[in-house]
């Protein structure tokens, strides 16, 4: 098995060897991040394959001041974040048309109640995929790292381009809002 | 339906084990309010097993061939400069048949001498408004 440092070499030759090498190695990475920052299986796959697209592309730009895996790992996290913000802008434009017909209560907690009538519909979902999606995107993005790829603080860091104290205060936040989210899902489905 | 049961507690407890790592996690599970306090035993229980759930969970098996895409990126580029050749071939065949064509047809640089005396050949036998006074201007 070729070392990160080889892979990116023969990648820059225009290896597809190696190419197909890149994917075997890093494609459950990349899948399994931008699923479940995006919390949405069927765009996964066509994501993935951009990911892997612009690795191909971008590799003679790479600057080798990160690791080949942290890369990706940006890439991925970018990735997630381009589409979520897309799918915003769409759901936004359809909410605000659909918000002409039916405005919501007022003073409703919107987030939680979507959250909770999420839960309801789709049972069989992870409640932290769903509560996952409650979450801002950054929040989102350091959780998965530490919590489902057991990245540690200062890899985070580099990976999110911030300080490990912006990390720490991510995640910080990050359980915060899952625990509101959290608690009265499982306090109900006791009961 | 019974009344949803709490625990001031359980908050606290789901950060915790948000924040644990897997051998945290296992030692968690001794955590003494833990063991007397049936709706928070619940509530840990359940996250624990959507926790690890979580962490397994992907999209699945996916299919994906992005060497396909690259090759076709590639095939693609390959094929600009055959065409890249084929329209200067073009462009230099072009230019080169419009010299010949000029030289061969149209007069080298402009009208020649025999062009303008031919032009200007007087037919005096016919011509009667010569302007003669021209020639003797003073
Ligand atoms: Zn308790």
């Amino acid at each position: 098995m070729m070392t990160e440092k080889q892979l990116t070499d023969a990648l820059r030759r225009r290896d597809e060897a190696a190419f197909r090498e890149l994917i075997l190695r890093f494609q459950p990475i990349t899948a399994r991040v931008i699923f479940k920052i995006t919390g949405d299986k069927e765009e996964t796959p066509d994501l993935v394959q951009e990911v892997f697209v612009s690795i191909w592309e971008q590799v003679k730009n790479f600057r080798e001041e990160a690791s080949l895996s942290t890369w990706i790992y940006q890439l991925s996290t970018n990735k997630a974040r381009n589409h979520l913000k897309w799918k915003k802008l769409r759901t936004g434009f359809r909410l605000s048309w659909q918000s002409e017909q039916a405005q919501p209560p007022a003073g409703m907690n919107h987030s939680l109640n979507m959250a909770l009538e999420m839960f309801e519909r789709k049972d069989d979902e992870n409640a932290i995929t769903m509560a996952l999606q409650q979450l801002p995107h950054n929040q989102r993005t350091a959780f998965v790292l530490s919590k489902s790829e057991g990245l540690s603080n200062p890899e985070i860091a580099a990976i999110m381009k911030l300080s490990v104290s912006s990390v720490e205060s991510l995640n910080f936040r990050a359980r915060q809002n899952l625990v509101k989210i959290l608690l009265p899902y499982y306090n109900n489905k006791k009961s | 339906m019974k009344p949803p049961q709490s625990c001031p507690q359980t908050g606290e407890l789901i950060n915790k084990l948000l924040a644990a790592t897997d051998n945290e996690a296992i030692s968690m599970q001794n955590d003494p309010h833990l063991t007397g306090c049936p709706h928070c035993r619940f509530v840990i229980d359940q996250l624990t097993a959507d926790l690890e759930k979580w962490q397994q969970q992907g999209p699945g098996t996916i299919a994906i061939d992005p060497t396909a895409r690259i090759k076709s990126a590639s095939a693609n580029s390959g094929k600009l400069q055959p065409i890249l050749v084929k329209v200067a071939a073009i462009a230099a065949a072009s230019v080169l048949t419009g010299l010949i064509v000029s030289h061969k047809l149209i007069p080298a640089s402009g009208p020649t001498y025999r062009d303008i005396a031919a032009d200007y050949t007087l037919e005096l036998s016919t011509d009667d408004s010569f302007p003669i006074d021209y020639f003797n201007e003073e």
